[in-house]
């Protein structure tokens, strides 16, 4: 279902709030300046687009601040005064690598205390498409009755070590970016964006004003290469069309496309390939453009701050255009709207898209509110099953009928060479050695691995906390030995809390939806209840991995701490079930189990649901230990045992799931 | 062979074996050191290595052998096999040793 954007909220490189973006738009201004904010000494270019700043050390929980408070304000919703509401709405923040110092989940935790919001506070990190890619779990969260209200969006800053990887990657233009133009290469910018989205009767009934709809979002895997998108555009192609059929929007109906276009010449063609394939003779009657020339690559917050630019100039009844253009590329639009200031041109149905590090793809469909909205039937819900579970312990991996305990310390070393056979797996970190490892393991075991179009209909949803330690100490250690400037090219993309998915679905032909998000504690079982809501919601795939992955650093203390990798397969298809379902699930606030509990008992009808304790108050592996004990629930109901419930709860949020067998007597499906 | 070529094979043999051990090490080879062919190429079925590891392989010879490998010498020539590789550090010796 589509749902309300009532308030927006930006902090770009073209100043502090929504009327500077726009102002900077209609102006024919970017926010490119030579960076001055940290030493770019030894570097070829010292382009980057800033926010405008007092302090020389921004970090994104300033920015996102600052911007939610913007469009809370613009929504005319107020949480201070109104506890039952804070209680009832969401946060969710997408951040890339954000200023280095903080998990991603902590960012958000603290923006969510600054905002008063009481509900989950959730991450999204898949790189360049957090902020889009947000907006759908966003969208899940209204679809699925658990808030209210969500405050959605991303932040990220341009830090000295983006900077340099992005540089050594050779990725950087010595000009000003220029999307679709002569000019080769982009420009780093920074940032936050956030929307308040509410269901149109909640907005109707505490008569807000719709600024627009977000009528549809989708997610893709490029399962291609770690910074390299595929060339063929394929990846941004199923995102496209998967955002467009959960909007009911057919592609001729499009009058606008704000690209990711990011100027690199690898980008641009394969994005204008994948534009190509959905839109074929209609893009002559439409129009495209990239903000990337105004805005710089806001990494995180880019998709969000393109969102908010497109629905400003939406308002205006015109279209943002493409600055800096000074002569067409081969393989790309001849005219990106290329002219300093925006062109008239009503849009009913706009679609922004972003791509990433580790092959993702997002992309949302966005709609003026209409004078007659037409009545869409519910689509029926699937139900989902589970396939198999793998857990990595001390001694290797187990299947779904023994699972392993979670344990503190450090895991075995899985041999991928017998899961994956013929794989390149050179270069691999230990994330993504454990990660692919328990990933083949049981989609093998399901005889699941996808062959032909079922690749195109299988994802991976991965609850993850941090970079991979082992790639950190690989990048800290070339810029101590050769310094900044000649920084690790092929350990600094590995840093993005995606690329140990990535490289799964790469391994594994793994083309559907993914993603990787965090609520810290608990986050692997968050992945398993966003993934069985897609499955039973949605119709762009067919299975699901929901995984949960921590790696241990060399300074870790392995005597309270420990390293997970386990992962759930969720099927529609019955003949792979192994005999259990999900029947409910439910997502609150921060350290409130019990709540999260009765709702999912609730919705599955169930007054009394046996639990699957918590062996530890908090587990040793952060992410992964949730789906330890879901792995254990689901051997107790092939054990015998008729509905289990397993939950986790975090300073972030909580999350239930309630398992049962097949022939258990249960509501036909949740809600 | 004289005591001038003598030296010039072994320093070409230390500097092979240390090309050899940054593929290895630095950019991840999965072959034993002594395995790796100085024939064999660094890209496609050769050893696998794709674009952003030609970027490491470079700063990674750099920091080796201490040398600065100007843009305009890092060429597709350059990075096309092991054996280039050595070749491209002996010419450095050689230019740096007309300078002394």
């Amino acid at each position: 279902m589509s749902v309300g954007i009532t308030g927006i909220g930006a902090v770009s490189a073209l100043g502090i709030g929504v009327d500077a973006l726009w102002d900077g738009l209609a102006h024919g201004r970017d926010g490119i300046v030579s960076i001055d904010r940290f030493s770019t000494e030894g570097f070829s270019l010292h382009l980057g687009a800033l926010v405008p700043w007092p302090s020389r050390a921004p970090s994104p929980v300033d920015f996102a601040t600052l911007a939610a408070r913007e469009a809370l304000a613009r929504a005319r919703v107020s949480l201070e005064n109104f506890p039952s509401l804070a209680k009832r709405t969401a946060l969710v923040m997408g951040t890339s690598l954000g200023d280095g110092a903080e998990k991603p989940h902590v960012e958000t935790a603290a923006v969510a205390r600054a905002l008063g919001v009481l509900g989950p506070a959730l991450s999204v990190s898949t790189a360049c498409t957090s902020s889009t890619n947000a907006l759908g779990l966003a969208k899940s969260l209204l679809d699925h009755g658990d808030v209210h209200l969500v405050i959605a969006g991303g932040a990220d800053v341009l830090s000295p070590d983006l900077f340099a990887g992005f540089h050594a990657l050779g990725a950087l233009s010595f000009a000003k970016c220029s999307p679709f133009g002569k000019t080769m290469g982009t420009t780093l910018g920074e940032g936050a964006g956030f929307v308040v989205m509410e269901r149109h009767e909640s907005a109707r009934q505490r008569g807000a004003t719709e600024l627009a709809w977000l009528a549809g979002t989708g997610l893709s895997s490029d399962a291609y290469h770690a910074t390299a998108p595929d060339p063929t555009g394929a990846g941004v192609t199923r995102a496209l069309r998967a955002a467009l059929a959960d909007a009911r929007v057919a592609a001729s109906l499009v009058d606008y496309v704000n690209a990711h276009g990011t100027g690199t010449e690898a980008n641009d063609a394969a994005e204008w390939q994948a534009l190509r394939a959905v839109f074929g003779a209609h893009l002559e009657a439409m129009l495209v453009s990239s903000t990337k020339g105004h805005l710089g690559h806001a990494q995180g917050a880019a998709g969000i701050l393109e969102i908010l630019a497109t629905l400003v100039c939406m308002e205006h009844a015109s279209v943002p255009p493409t600055l800096h253009f000074q002569g067409p590329r081969p393989r790309c639009p001849a005219d990106p709207v290329a002219q300093p200031t925006p062109r008239k041109h009503a849009v009913r149905h706009a679609v922004s898209s972003s791509s990433a590090f580790g092959g993702a793809n997002a992309a949302v469909v966005l709609s003026a509110v209409p004078s007659a909205p037409a009545a869409h039937a519910t689509r029926p819900l699937r139900a989902v099953y589970v396939a198999t579970t793998t857990s990595l312990g001390r001694d290797g991996l187990r299947g779904t009928d023994a699972p392993h305990d979670e344990c503190p310390g450090r895991l075995a070393e899985p041999s991928l060479d017998a899961l994956l056979r013929g794989a390149d797996t050179r270069g691999l970190n230990r994330s993504e050695r454990m990660l692919a490892a328990v990933v083949a393991s049981a989609l093998g075991d399901a005889s699941l691995v996808p062959r032909g179009d079922a690749r195109e209909r299988t994802g991976l949803f991965l609850g993850v906390t941090r970079s991979s330690p082992e790639s950190v100490a690989e990048l800290e250690e070339s810029v101590r030995q050769r310094g900044l400037v000649k920084l690790s090219a092929t350990a600094f993309p590995k840093l993005v809390l995606n690329a140990p998915g990535g490289t799964s679905t790469k391994l594994l032909g793994l083309r559907g939806p993914s993603t990787a998000i965090s609520m810290g504690e608990g986050s692997g079982l968050l992945a398993l209840v966003y993934a069985a809501r897609e499955l039973s919601s949605r119709e762009d795939a067919d299975t699901l991995v929901a995984a949960g992955l921590d790696e241990l650093a060399a300074h870790d203390d392995p005597s309270s701490r420990g390293e997970g990798a386990a992962c759930v397969v969720l099927t529609v298809h019955h003949a792979r079930s192994c005999g259990t379902r999900v029947v409910a699930t439910a997502i609150g606030g921060p350290d409130d189990r019990a709540f999260v509990e009765a709702e999912a008992a609730r919705a599955a009808g169930l007054a009394t649901v046996a639990l699957e304790p918590s062996t530890h108050a908090r587990g040793p592996a952060e992410a992964a230990s949730s789906l330890y004990r879901a792995a254990a629930a689901i051997a107790r109901i092939r054990a015998g045992e008729a509905h289990v419930i397993v939950s986790e709860a975090s300073p972030n949020a909580s999350c239930a799931v309630v398992f049962a067998a097949e022939k258990a007597e249960v509501f036909d499906h949740e809600r | 062979m004289n005591a001038e070529q003598r030296a010039y094979v072994a320093r070409r043999n230390d500097v092979l074996a240390r090309v050899r051990r940054v593929l290895t090490e630095e950019l991840h080879v999965r072959r034993e050191p002594e395995e790796i062919d100085p024939d064999v190429a660094l890209f496609g079925t050769g050893l696998g290595l794709d674009s952003v590891d030609a970027i490491e392989v470079l700063l990674s010879i750099e920091a080796e052998f201490s040398v600065a490998i100007p843009d305009e010498a890092a060429g597709r020539s350059v990075l096309r096999t092991v054996g280039t590789l050595v070749d491209l550090v002996m010419a450095h010796d050689a230019a740096s040793g007309d300078e002394k």
